[in-house]
Parts: C-alpha cells; structure tokens; sequence
C-alpha cells in the first residue's frame, strides 16, 4: 500500500470526527467574515432602495479621518491604556495575597469569580441602578460619610471613569486568577535560594518572580487588549456610548453606523479597521513573547 | 317521492348556504399572526383585553411579541431587510415610518382601502385621522399604516401640591399672580415655569401632603436628556414652539427655505440655537429645579419621578393619563392626584428676538399599524388592521387603553368623561408637528441627539454642539442625495 493511502486512511477517522465542528466553525466565522470584507467595498445604505455600489477602498478613507471615528479611537485607547495599568496592578496585588496558605483563601477564590459568571448586559443595568445620582447606592454611602453625591455616568468627565470602575470591578478578578495560576507554578525551590542568598521580599518580586511571570502577564494584557477593543455589552447598557461620546468606543461607534445609520458598506470598513487593529496588537505582543 | 327528493334538495341547499354564510364571517378560521411590539398599556396591553373579540369576528388568533422599546426599530428592520416575515404586523413608529414605507418593509393599504368603496367612512374612517400624524405613513400619495396611537406633550401635575390653597397664596405673594388659572387655559410660558413655579417647588426636607413622607429634596420639576429619541422630543418642543425647523422644507416645515437651500440642516440659525440654549439651561444644575442625572434618563425614567411622588409638574405624552391612573406603575396613594393642562407656550430667553409673542407645538408621539411585506398571510392581516384601527372598535380600543388619533375620539364627551387629559389634548394636538418625516430621520436623530446630549450634559456650549451636528447632518443628507 501506498505511504500516502496509509497517511489517508490515518486520518480519515480523524477528519470524520472534526470535520463537521471544522465545517460550522468555518460557516459562522469565515464566512461572514468574508462577506463583511467584501461589503467593506461598497457602499450600501440598507434602508433604501438602491442596490450596493461599488466605491473601492473609499469608505476605508472616509472613516479614518472621520471625525467620530478617531475620537471613538482615542477613548478606546484611552480605554484599553486605563483598563491595563489597573487591572494589572490590582489583579496582581489580589493574587499576591491570594497566593498564601491561609484559612479560608479558597472561598476568596471562589467569590472572585461571581463577576465574571454574571451576565454582561445585566451588570450594564445594575451599575446603572447603583450609579443613579438620585436614588443610587453610590450616592447613598458616599453621603453617609459626608463625601459630596457625584454625577458618575451622567456627567461627560465622570462617565469615562464610571465604566473603567466597572471593568475593574468584572475583569480584575480574571487578571488576578491568571496571574495566581502563574504563581504557584513558579518553582519554590528558586525562591527558597534566593531567601538564603539574602533576598529580602520585595527584590524577590522584582527581580525573580516579575521575570518569570512574563509570559503570563503578556498573555493576559493581549487577552484583555482584545477584550477592551470589542467590548460592547455592559458599556452599551451603561451609557449607550454617552453623555455626548464620552464613552462611544469604537464598537458602539461601528454599531451606530450598522445599526442606526443602516450604512452597511460603511460600518465593515469599520468593522475590519477594528479586525485590523487587534492583529497588529496581537502580532506586537506575540512577537515579545517569543523573545522571552 | 319527488316530492321528498325536492325536500331533500331544499334541505341541502340551504344547509350549504349557512355553511357558506359561517365560512365567509370567519374565513381566517385558524389563521395564527404575530405583532411585534414593546410592552405597555397603550400598546400590547390594550390590545390583550381585544384578543378574544378580535378571534370571534374573524377567527384570527394574535400573538403578540414583545420587545424593549429601544430595540424595536433595529429587530423590525432587519426582519424587513432580511425578508424574514417573523411578524406579520408592523409597529411604525412615527419616527420611523418614513423610512419603513419608502423601503417597502411595509405593504400598500391604499388598495385594500379602495376596495372598501363607498363603506371605508365606517369600517376605516381616514377623514377622521389628524391629517398631519396620517401624512407620515405615506409615500408618495399611497397609505402604508393605520394610525394606532398618537399622543402629545401635556403639562401634567400633583393637583393635592400645586392647587393646594396655600402653596397659591404664597406664590403669589412672592411672584404677584396666581400661576393655576395660567395653567389650566393653557397660558402658562416656560418662561414662568421654570424660572419661577419649578423653584418655588423646589424645597428641601419637603413633607409631601398625600404620601406624608419626608424628601430629603423635593424638585419642581425633570427632563429626560438622554441620548435617544427623548432628547430629540424635547429638543422639537422647544424648536417647534419658537417657529424652528431641523432641515429647511421638511414636511410640515415652518421655516421660509433660503434659495438653494432645501433640504439643508438649519440648526445654524438663531431661533435652533435658542432652543438648544433653553434645553441645556432649564435641565442645568445652575437652575437647580431638576434632579441630576437626566442625561441619562429616557422617558420612563422620567415618567417614575412623578409616578414615584419626586417631583411637583412635567409635561409628559398624553398617553401616561393611563400609567398616572395604574397603581401597579403610579404609588398607589398618588393615584388620581395628577391633572392635565395644555403644553407650555414658548418664548425667546436668551436672545429675546427670537418669538418675543411665543408658541406651543410639539412634536407628535405615536404609533400606526402596518403589514409586513413577508407575511404570508396579507388578507388575514388587514382583517385584524380594520380590527385594531378601524372605526367600528374604535371607542372600544381606546377604553381598552390606546389612544386612536381621530376627532370623534377625542371629542367625544364620554371618553373625555373617562380620560380627563383629552381636553388639554385636543387644544394641543392641533398645534402639534411631525418629527422629521424623511425617510432618513433614523439617520438625523443619531446626528443630532450626540450632540444635543453632550449640550445637556454640558460638555460642550450650545453654539458649537449644533455647529458639529449642522456639519455632520449636511453630510448625512449629501450622502443620502438630498443635497446635490
């Protein structure tokens, strides 16, 4: 028999027992991937009654310099930029005491996780409900301890911190899991010599345990680059991209176009500008990582 | 025998013709339709209490979907788009209603009401509609929705607070007249409203009369500012009142249109940017007659604040008589303490040329009912379109809850027995304009709400808010091929 009939009759079973997932992963995903792409080309209003029209890279060059869209694109970096910054100090402070052998750290686990397991759009809705300057929780302790009610959401400065605070409030929980699992992998025996070499604490975390936890802080900041960059939900629910555009990240600015405006051709250019972004992001880290 | 077998023949004849008869009353015998729509009394409620009527006339069965408010347009114009025919009835929101029928989402009923002939006065009746509120279910001369609810904006408040005998006599001591009889003829400006009658309200540690709680802060009065339709609405109010338009030559326009300027924004011109003044000042936390926060509240937020016993007055779509009435939204001890007067006239404030005499107008609320292109089942669905529109259940549906825009409804004296706010509606109704009734409004409410929320939130001064929108509005009308 031929090596290539027996190659074949190898992964025959193989290609059975994957092939559909493979098939309707390719459906849902490449497919309308590539029908966004092709969209991005044309302009198409779907409310009226006009066909699609070709138009070349022109949407692409109308929304780069658009005004909504590199304001939508400044929040979003500002956005993914203020995300990182707290969630890694804080997810790594959290780990650090987590990473203890107290009684009842487990159950600090444990409850760490409910954040995230909640619904999106619901945690949109009661942040919104807590956040209301009148009847809000928020509010409500603030005043008890005599701190003046703020406007949180409804006002075009505190709104930007309102959902960075919701973030941190969803996501730390998922940093600072990672980066636990990253620690109680590091070897003990690395830090154990280091104690005898006269190591102190915090020449440790500096010097030893940063380093070898590169590779997991790296991957979690691309994961949650990607996360910022598409995050739609909570944000939506919260403040519907307002006051003004405060909080309009690049996803609901896409959303509005597809969704409002009903410019389908625009907003894929949009779309795949976004596709575009996080590849290089990810190429950029993905690159450090294999220098580690 | 012959003589049996004629019997016999005679027998069957007429049991075929009573069979016939049975059949042709309720030939939709067993047809099933489903009605998207969001959830409230006007709407789905008002309808639920019709259902069993509605299948015993015609033998249709209605199911109703229901939505969030907000995601109606984009579900039913995807459903459109994509030609899904997931529902067979349409809700055309006067917002969207242009957009719908231009696209063809959306079926002629002109021919089905030619058909009608000489009966149409009593079965549809579309010379009883408010012509204006009919006009935006049109294209091009042909009908594409039946009007199923309009409404208005009312000044609405706590009767036991401000015609409390007292409360009158101490504002009139400070101000120099009695602000009710204002009120209810109609008369009273925004000027005295929320200068004067929201502060004077506006008081902290208030002992409210009929609940008998203490508010920490009690307020005149509260706007909805947020980014959405409600914006627009109270935008128009104030826009419509001083004699503005949003694009030059839109329908029921009142602006003279420069040459060569049709269809071009006009939020450039002074009487646009008084309005946009007034909406940011009357909701700032300057005035301080409102609670904070409004920015993001939409209209139903608005509407607990009075439901809740937080505020004295507002002005509210005539519609909320029915929530002001339902304990199960309004606190229970409230129920039956709100009255209803006409909207607030408008004037000029900060530039005093603008209207110095002042107006009242508003833009319409409201719904029609349409019949999706997809459905597979037309016939059936213009049977339960008479059903829910016509005039024969007309008074039926409104007790029911709706709110149908006709003369005969709300002139007639039982019902303005039973829905005390119709007469306040009938003085303001009149006044009352379209949105702008372009298929492209979806488009201009985006445009311009982003920046009328930015002016309310006070992120950016009146002026240039409307600057930006002027911008991007004649791009989004160039776009469309309005603008050559």
């Amino acid at each position: 028999m031929k090596s290539s009939t027996k190659v074949l009759i190898k992964i025959t079973p193989a290609i059975r027992l994957i092939g559909p997932a493979f098939l309707f992963l390719l459906l849902t995903t490449l497919v309308p991937f590539l029908y966004a792409l092709r969209l991005s080309f044309y302009w198409w209003d779907l409310s009226s009654l006009s066909a699609p029209v070709f138009v070349g890279w022109e949407n692409y060059a109308k929304i780069i310099f658009s005004r909504a869209f590199m304001e939508s694109f400044r929040i979003t970096m500002l956005f993914v930029v203020g995300v990182l910054f707290s969630q890694l100090l804080l997810g790594f402070g959290v780990a650090l005491l987590l990473n203890r052998d107290v009684k009842g750290v487990q159950v600090f686990q444990s409850i760490l996780i409910v954040p995230m397991v909640i619904t999106p759009v619901v945690v949109g809705l009661c942040w919104k409900i807590m956040f209301e300057p009148t009847y809000g929780i928020i509010n409500y302790l603030l005043r008890q301890v005599g701190i003046p009610p703020r406007g949180w959401i409804t006002t075009e400065a505190e709104a930007f911190l309102s959902i960075l605070l919701v973030d941190l409030w969803l996501w730390t929980p998922f940093t600072a899991l990672v980066i636990l699992a990253g620690l109680r992998s590091l070897s003990k025996d690395v830090l154990e010599s280091s104690s005898i070499d006269g190591c102190s604490s915090l020449q440790q975390l500096w010097y030893i345990v940063i380093p070898l936890l590169k590779p997991i802080i790296l991957i979690v900041t691309l994961l949650r680059v990607i996360d910022c960059i598409k995050n739609f939900d909570y944000i939506f629910t919260l403040t519907k991209g307002g006051p003004g555009r405060s909080t309009e990240l690049l996803s609901i600015f896409i959303w509005r176009l597809a969704f409002r405006r009903f410019w389908m051709g625009y907003a894929s250019a949009g779309a795949i500008l976004i596709l575009v972004l996080v590849i290089i992001l990810s190429r950029l880290f993905i690159r450090q990582l294999k220098t580690i | 025998m012959s003589k049996k077998i004629l019997l016999s023949f005679l027998c069957a004849t007429f049991l075929f013709g009573m069979i016939q008869t049975a059949g042709a009353e309720r030939k939709f015998e067993g047809v099933t339709l489903k009605w998207l729509t969001f959830d409230s009394p006007h709407t789905s409620g008002s309808v639920k209490k019709m259902l069993e009527k509605l299948k015993e006339e015609t033998g249709i069965t209605l199911i109703i979907e229901t939505a969030p408010h907000e995601y109606l347009y984009e579900k039913l114009a995807m459903a459109g788009a994509g030609h899904t025919g997931e529902w067979d009835l349409i809700m055309l929101d006067i917002t969207y209603g242009p957009e719908f029928c231009r696209a063809g989402w959306v079926l002629n009923l002109t021919p089905y009401i030619k058909a009608l002939g000489n009966k149409e006065p009593e079965i549809i009746g579309i010379d009883d509609y408010f012509p204006d509120f009919l006009s935006d279910f049109k294209w091009k001369e042909d009908l594409y929705g039946l009007p199923f609810y309009a409404d208005c904006q009312l000044f609405v408040y706590r009767e036991d607070i401000l015609e409390d005998p007292a409360e009158r006599a101490a504002f009139k001591k400070k101000y120099g007249y009695d602000y009710l009889p204002l009120i209810q003829k109609g008369e009273l400006t925004q000027v005295q409203a929320y200068t004067q009658l929201a502060p004077f309200f506006t008081r902290e540690k208030y002992k409210d009369p009929t609940l008998g709680v203490v508010h920490e802060k009690f307020y005149g009065t509260s706007f909805c500012r947020s980014r959405d339709a409600c914006i627009m609405n109270e935008f128009l109010e104030i826009l419509y009142s001083l004699g503005g338009d949003v694009i030059y030559g839109q329908p029921t326009g009142k602006m003279e249109i420069p040459p060569g300027k049709e269809y071009h924004p006009a939020l450039d011109t002074d009487v646009a940017i008084e309005a946009a003044r007034q909406l940011y000042y009357w909701s700032s936390r300057e005035l301080n007659i409102s609670p904070p926060g409004q920015t993001m509240h939409s209209f139903f937020e608005l509407l607990s604040l009075l439901e809740q016993g937080k505020i004295a007055f507002m002005t509210a779509w005539s519609i909320c008589g029915h929530d002001f009435r339902d304990p199960a939204v309004t606190l229970p001890k409230l129920v039956g303490k709100f009255k209803w007067a006409p909207g607030l006239i408008y004037t000029g404030y900060f530039n005093k040329k603008v209207n110095p005499k002042g107006g009242r107008s508003c833009a319409y609320g409201g719904w029609a009912l349409g019949i999706s292109r997809d459905t597979r089942n037309p016939d059936a669905a213009w049977e339960v379109l008479k059903f829910l529109c016509g005039k024969k259940h007309s008074k039926e549906m409104c007790i029911a809850g709706t709110e149908h825009p006709r003369y005969s409804i709300y002139g007639d004296p039982e019902l303005q027995k039973m829905f005390p706010w119709y007469p306040a509606a009938l003085i303001t109704m009149p006044s009352a304009r379209l949105w702008v009734a372009l298929p492209e409004f979806p488009k201009i409410l985006e445009v311009v709400v982003e920046q009328l929320n930015a002016i309310a939130a006070g992120a950016v001064d009146p002026e240039d808010g409307l600057a930006i929108a002027q911008k991007e509005l004649y791009e989004v009308m160039k776009m469309s091929g309005y603008i050559k």
